[in-house]
Parts: C-alpha cells; sequence; structure tokens
C-alpha cells in the first residue's frame, strides 16, 4: 500500500486531547478542497413559504468561487389531510446571500413535516463547462404509522456555468 | 494552481432536467455516468463530451455519440455509487465492486468485476481522494486503490462500527 498523507487540515480528532494543537470538534462547516466552508442552517437558504419545516438538506461546494449547491426539501404547505412539498435545486453565493435558483423540480403530498422526509442523496458533477445534478428524496405518505410508505422525489439535471 | 472562475447567473435560471431520473452521477473520463431509478442495477452514460445528451442505448443515435448503459448482476445488490476520474471509474453496488474501463467502440466501456462480497452498503457511502476510494461496507470501512480493496478498519475501528 502506497504512504500518502492526505490533508485534514487542523482537523485532528484522532489525536488525544491533551496538547493537541487541533480542532477536535469541527461544528457547522463543511469541508472543501482548501479549507472549511461555513454551513448554515435551513432557514438561512430559503426564501420561499415554509422556511422552517424545511426537513432535510444536502450542500456541495462548487467552483472557486465558492457557490454552494444545495438540494432540498421545501414549500411545505398543507393540502388536505396532508402537505405537499418540493424537492429543489438551488445555486447559492459563498456567503449564502444571494439565490440563482435552479429551481422546478418534482412534487409530492406527504404525510407530516418529519425529518422523515429526507434528501437521501445528492451528487454534483462537471464536463465541459455544465455542471450535472441528481437529487433523490424519500418521504412519508400517510401521518398514520399503519399507512405508512415511501414516496421517492427525485430531480436529475444540468445548467450551465 | 489552476482555478476555474465560475459566473454566477444573475437571477433566476432554470434547471434543464433530464429525462432519465437518477440517484447519482459522476464524470468519467468524457462522460456523465448516472444511477437511474428505472433500474437500480444498471449505470447509463453520456454522449461523449456531452452530459446533457442521453440518447436511448442501443440506436444508431447512441453508437454514434458512445452512449450506453450496462446492468449489473442483481445478486450483487443495488448499485449505490459511482467514484469516477479522468481514467476509470468504479461503480460500487451493495456487495460488489466493478471498474469501468473505457474501450472505445461500440461497448465503450469494459466492465470487470474484482470484488464480490465487500461494496458500498448504503447510497453514496464513499469518499474518493485521487485514486484511492474509502467506502462503507456492511462490515466496516475499506479503501480501494489500483483494483485492491484494503480493510482499513479492522480490528478496533470495525469492532465499534454497526452498519446503520
Amino acid at each position: 500500500m502506497s504512504n500518502v498523507k492526505f490533508d485534514f487540515l487542523n482537523w485532528q480528532p484522532d489525536i488525544e486531547d491533551y496538547r493537541n494543537e487541533g480542532l477536535i470538534t469541527a461544528d457547522n462547516i463543511i469541508h472543501s478542497p482548501e479549507g472549511y466552508i461555513q454551513y448554515k442552517t435551513p432557514a438561512t437558504f430559503i426564501t420561499s413559504t415554509a422556511l422552517g419545516t424545511c426537513p432535510s438538506m444536502v450542500v456541495r461546494s462548487i467552483g472557486t468561487n465558492d457557490q454552494r449547491v444545495v438540494a432540498y426539501i421545501n414549500n411545505i404547505t398543507a393540502a388536505g389531510a396532508g402537505y405537499t412539498a418540493d424537492l429543489s435545486i438551488g445555486l447559492f453565493s459563498s456567503d449564502y446571500s444571494s439565490i440563482a435558483n435552479y429551481t422546478s423540480i418534482t412534487s409530492a403530498t406527504v404525510g407530516s413535516l418529519s425529518t422523515l422526509n429526507r434528501v437521501v442523496a445528492f451528487d454534483v458533477c462537471e464536463l465541459g463547462g455544465v455542471i450535472f445534478m441528481a437529487a433523490h428524496a424519500e418521504c412519508q405518505s400517510s401521518t398514520s404509522l399503519s399507512g405508512q410508505a415511501i414516496i421517492t422525489l427525485n430531480a436529475t439535471g444540468y445548467a450551465t456555468i | 494552481m489552476t482555478k476555474i472562475t465560475y459566473t454566477t447567473p444573475a437571477g433566476s435560471a432554470a434547471l434543464n432536467s433530464v429525462s432519465i431520473p437518477s440517484v447519482g452521477c459522476a464524470t468519467v473520463r468524457d462522460f456523465v455516468m448516472l444511477m437511474p431509478t428505472s433500474n437500480r442495477y444498471s449505470v447509463r452514460w453520456s454522449g461523449i463530451g456531452d452530459p446533457t445528451s442521453f440518447p436511448t442505448p442501443g440506436t444508431s443515435a447512441a453508437r454514434t455519440v458512445q452512449a450506453g448503459e450496462q446492468v449489473f448482476p442483481s445478486k450483487f445488490g443495488l448499485v449505490t455509487g459511482i467514484a469516477g476520474n479522468d481514467f476509470f471509474a468504479y461503480v460500487f453496488q451493495e456487495r460488489a465492486i466493478s471498474k469501468a474501463s473505457y474501450v472505445a467502440g461500440d461497448i465503450v466501456f469494459s466492465f470487470d468485476t474484482f470484488e464480490e462480497g465487500r461494496g458500498c452498503h448504503k447510497l453514496n457511502r464513499f469518499a474518493r481522494i485521487d485514486d484511492k476510494v474509502f467506502f462503507e461496507s456492511e462490515f466496516g470501512y475499506h479503501m480501494v486503490e489500483n483494483d485492491a480493496v484494503v480493510d482499513i478498519g479492522l480490528g478496533f475501528v470495525d469492532k465499534s462500527y454497526t452498519p446503520t
């Protein structure tokens, strides 16, 4: 096996705490190639309705401008006995202040606002000036445990950057 | 280090959807390779150099741009990840790993399963660093390099590991 050093910068959780000059705990950050970027709560991201009820999101950093590509469930609004929810993908500036949205995507009727509605996979890749994104979410269909079923939401697409 | 500078689009931009809903994607050489929801035991790749084009595999349109698909044996479980780079890709199933090598022609990619047993047991439970890929199986933590799997968590780490 080759001997390669992986640079985790000053995060050194594997070294004992005593006289450890690095970070042992790293909260609210996302690792990026040149360090760490700030992670913010869902309420910071989503400016549309029902901000506080965004149950799940996945964030990736992209580009040297450190933009954030985010897959999230939002726009949860009451509908009949349950709610409707969107799985969306957004592009945000590095400080999360501006939104150049990649929106659209899919909607579903879900049973509750719980964290059982979640983004389970979000991949981003690049080729020839195009970023390609695939997001996949699972939601619960009913508020009653006896009627539970998994509804899947999917958002797959590309955008030129 | 050479950098690529992206321009943030002003205002709102539509995400151009593709007709192949997928749970994951990766860049492999000059292709984008997907894990389609329509068949979770398969991967599908775009036309060469064009991540926006996914002609139906097996058609002349697909052969012209080298687009295609590969279905894996279901006995190894669902496809759970694609770790691609500029030369090849490792395709993870729940209990197997295959290497996708570009061979051009009508075949385009050759798939060789070199590991049966250890695989990526959940969606995207892997991380790629250069030509090494670290992944989580139902047994513990491993690294794959040069088509060989190393048990990096063997002993203390894996004994404390509970698959979730």
